[in-house]
């Protein structure tokens, strides 16, 4: 079985959050009978798989959340927020379970404790149905149909031990006046009478399907007159692994036993005359004046309800002609060929890493053969070389898309997340996703959960006022979180917007001026939106009160380090009173980016074409000093520049004739730097530092080049977070 | 030559499981189908020996399904495959023409013989 855990495991999640999904669709509007059904199926599925997977922990939970699911679909139960938030416990419970299979015994107490719950509120459920004097329909669910838990029914027939069941029949004791008149009326009309003991396999499941199934079989041959145990316990399957039935009429033994044999999770069947021990001949005697009347012997209450529901079953439909069927066929099947296929295949992401790290090594090596092939000047190689460049290009973004997942997967934790922080609250908060289909590299996928985390708690927390406090402003009460994802070019932006408060500039202001993250003169250069922009600045918290969600001493810098971290950028934008506007933006994928390759000093350094803006020439004359830094004017506005090599500790800034420089720009955030020579874009393969050199400011990782050179990449945001730049101007041109 | 089976489950997991205990045991998979609809067409399609078939499935149920396929093929044999606490629902797909049932959880010889049984092998 542990071949299928992965299966399982990815399954029973998607169910999990399909139920998750669905649960916030029902309480929002409980009429809308098709969430419950899709809850039901979920759970239902769920439980099967679980089942089969022998956790029973996970199937025997989900067991008791059908049951409760079933009570609210029999209408016995309203919807209630805290009977959802019951069923939401219990998944919360199963993801725990799923999460950790190997030591789920540790959880068997809470697992416990939330039956018991389910129970104790099933339980309320009914007794407040009784009192409403509206007895339900249909009895309460009960588990006693269940062979998963029938030990928790007391049960009668204890196996092997049951005197009914193993001791020879005694007609007296066994037999009711109305079943010894039909045994009688059998003897008399010649007809015989057959006991059959039928044993169920050890831990057959549904067994009052199970005899059923056997008392369907023995009817088309005979007439069941008796059972052991009586037939409403075998209906219910109250019986341990064998039961008898006594059947009269003129079945073959032989075929009788065949045709129970047939069945499925039969053990044994043993098919035997029934020896009457009829004492005085009189009785005999008496049964044939009987039978002189037959009227007078109506038939007994428990077989004629038998028959009624065996005869049920409507006969197998007369057999079509095949003219017409065989058309039919040949037209069903042509519009299912296009739908043979499976759509999707699951792959483990160890194999896709594998498959990108290879077209990396590829796309690398193919830079170097172009190289090569340059320098050889063959028409014939640079036809074919053109070829393999346009292929592996077109092989780079297939596997790039390969890794492309839906944001989906991390939206989908937060309407419960939003939920739970309101209601811990008291604010009453919808949050609207949209875009969620939006797809992005898995592992900026991965790490993009966190950061969002906190930009959603913040806007429970801090944005969305409490419904008073909102309806004195004219607000409706329920506040709005938008939670946005859309392509941009080759970024993906995430917005996450409130229609709360909103953020103060001037609390930023003073806050800033305290802390000393800026001097008063700085301070005065800014326009209200750098201002705002202040809060990603580490160790700046604005909440006035510690609370529990977002008040941890964690800053929004933490946002702003783990967004960079993936060489993306945040933004807020925020109006006092009419809330506050996240943006980030993040690139598609990490693995291979498009780079422009500078010379500074005798190193060549790849820069990240996202963070360019343009390449100029700088002449000698042009540039000023200001404050003993060096600036520029472009297109009139004032450009810092930074020497490259005068930045990275790599030597001084050289007079030039004319100085190629990078405008780079990194949220809003811009400068130019000075670099020696510019050498042309190319596809770069990211490679991680090693730990111990991972953390260097203005470094974000280094590549391997064509000719087997290692080159840095820079981190254009850090590099200009240390060095000279201008903020607060939007660059006039995109 | 093993017999036929087309699959029905609307879980992956449990179609994987089935095909791999039945490839096993000398059955051959026709196809498999994730609801009812698919099952009733993969039926006329594939033409199996056999037929496991979930109940509760999206887009048609299990019983509607095997009324569907018996309604046109009235020899088809159709295990079900069903979890537990389905009582009246088996009792109704058997009704509707099912030839047999096993419960989910199963053991992979059980339903090997269930399918067995049915096909008289």
């Amino acid at each position: 079985m542990e071949e299928y855990r992965d299966l399982f495991l990815a399954e029973a999640r998607e169910y999990l959050q399909s139920m998750t999904d669905r649960l916030l669709d029902m309480e929002k509007d409980p009429s809308a009978m098709e969430h419950l059904t899709e809850i039901f199926r979920s759970a239902h599925s769920l439980k099967g798989m679980a089942g089969t997977m022998g956790y029973e922990l996970i199937s025997g939970l989900t067991h008791k959340v059908e049951t409760l699911l079933d009570s609210l679909r029999g209408g016995q139960i309203g919807v209630e927020t805290e009977m959802v938030s019951l069923l939401f416990e219990a998944v919360d419970l199963v993801y725990l379970l799923v999460d950790n299979l190997d030591s789920q015994a540790e959880y068997g107490e809470s697992v416990a404790e939330l039956e018991q719950k389910i129970l104790a509120w099933l339980d309320r459920a009914q007794k407040s149905e009784r009192i409403n004097s509206k007895p339900p329909l249909q009895p309460p669910p009960v588990e006693q149909n269940d062979g998963a838990v029938k030990d928790k029914s007391p049960d009668p027939y204890q196996k092997g031990q049951d005197p009914q069941l193993c001791e020879p029949i005694d007609v007296d004791t066994t037999f009711n006046e109305y079943e010894k008149e039909m045994l009688k009326d059998a003897i008399v009309k010649g007809e015989s009478i057959i006991l059959i003991h039928v044993w169920l396999q050890e831990g057959s499941l549904l067994k009052s399907v199970r005899a059923y199934m056997v008392c369907k079989a023995v009817e088309e041959q005979g007439d069941i007159i008796k059972t052991l145990p009586p037939m409403p316990e075998l209906e219910e399957g109250q019986f341990e692994q064998d039961f008898r039935l006594v059947v009269v009429g003129r079945p073959e033994q032989e075929e009788l036993r065949r045709s129970i044999e047939g069945i499925a999770e039969i053990e044994k069947v043993q098919v035997t005359s029934l020896e009457l021990e009829l004492e005085p001949q009189s009785e005999l005697a008496a049964a044939a004046a009987v039978v002189a009347q037959p009227e007078e012997a109506p038939l007994p209450e428990a077989p004629h309800d038998l028959n009624a529901q065996i005869w049920e079953q409507p006969h197998p439909a007369a057999s079509m002609d095949n003219g017409v069927a065989i058309p039919q066929a040949n037209k069903v099947e042509g519009t299912v060929s296009t739908r043979v296929l499976e759509k999707t295949v699951r792959v483990e992401t160890a194999k896709l890493d594998t498959l990108v790290n290879l077209v990396g090594e590829l796309i690398i090596n193919r830079t170097r053969v172009l190289e090569l092939g340059k320098r050889l000047d063959d028409e014939l190689l640079e036809g074919s070389l053109e070829q393999l460049e346009r292929i592996t290009t077109d092989l780079q973004s297939a596997v790039m898309t390969l890794r492309m997942v839906p944001i989906k997967q991390v939206f989908d934790r937060f309407p419960r997340m939003v939920r739970d922080l309101a209601i811990d609250k008291n604010k009453d908060v919808e949050l609207v996703i949209s875009g969620e289909e939006t797809e992005l590299d898995r592992t900026i996928v991965n790490q993009v959960g966190d950061p969002l985390v906190h930009l959603l708690r913040n806007a429970v927390d801090h944005g969305i006022e409490m419904p008073e406090e909102r309806i004195r402003k004219g607000k409706s009460p329920a506040g709005c979180i938008v939670l946005e994802a859309h392509h941009e070019g080759s970024h993906v932006v995430v917005s996450v917007s409130d229609d709360g408060k909103g953020i103060d500039p001037e609390l930023i202001r003073q806050k800033a001026l305290e802390k000393g993250i800026v001097s008063k003169a700085e301070l005065e250069m800014m326009d209200a939106s750098t201002v705002v922009n202040l809060i990603f600045h580490s160790g700046f918290s604005t909440s006035q009160t510690v609370t529990d969600i977002s008040g941890r001493g964690v800053g929004m810098d933490v946002v702003k380090t783990a967004v960079e971290a993936l060489n993306g950028t945040v933004e807020l934008k925020s109006e006092k009173g009419s809330g506050s506007h996240f943006v980030m933006r993040l690139p598609l994928t990490l693995a291979i980016i498009r780079a422009l390759m500078v010379k500074a000093g005798n190193e060549i350094y790849a820069i990240p074409i996202e963070a360019i803006r343009e390449n100029i020439y700088v002449e000698p004359h042009e540039i000023r000093t200001v404050n003993q830094d060096r600036v520029i004017t472009l297109r009139e506005e004032v450009l810092p520049l930074n020497s490259l090599n005068e930045r990275l500790g790599m030597g001084t800034f050289e007079q030039q004739e004319v100085y190629p420089v990078v405008v780079v720009r990194a949220g809003n955030k811009k400068a130019g730097l000075i670099v020696d020579d510019l050498l042309g874009q190319q596809e770069i393969v990211i490679k991680s530092l090693s730990s111990f050199i991972n953390n260097i400011r203005g470094i974000a990782g280094a590549t391997v080049l064509g000719d087997g050179r290692v080159t840095l990449i820079l981190d254009v945001a850090t590099l200009l977070e240390d060095g000279r730049v201008s903020i607060g101007k939007k660059s006039t041109h995109h | 030559m093993g017999k036929k089976v087309l699959i029905t489950d609307d879980t992956a997991f449990m179609r994987m499981t089935l095909r791999n205990v039945l490839e096993k045991n000398g059955y051959e998979i026709a196809g498999e189908a994730e609801d009812g609809q698919q099952a009733v067409e993969r039926y006329e399609q594939f033409k199996p020996d056999l037929v496991t078939m979930d109940i509760t499935m999206p887009n048609m149920d299990g019983i509607t399904a095997i009324k569907l396929i018996v309604e046109k093929n009235p020899d088809a044999k159709i295990v079900v495959v069903s979890a537990m606490g389905q009582k009246s629902l088996v009792i109704e797909a058997l009704n509707s023409g099912a030839k047999d049932f096993i419960v989910k959880p199963f053991q992979p010889d059980r339903i090997v013989e269930a399918l067995n049984k049915v096909t008289g092998s």
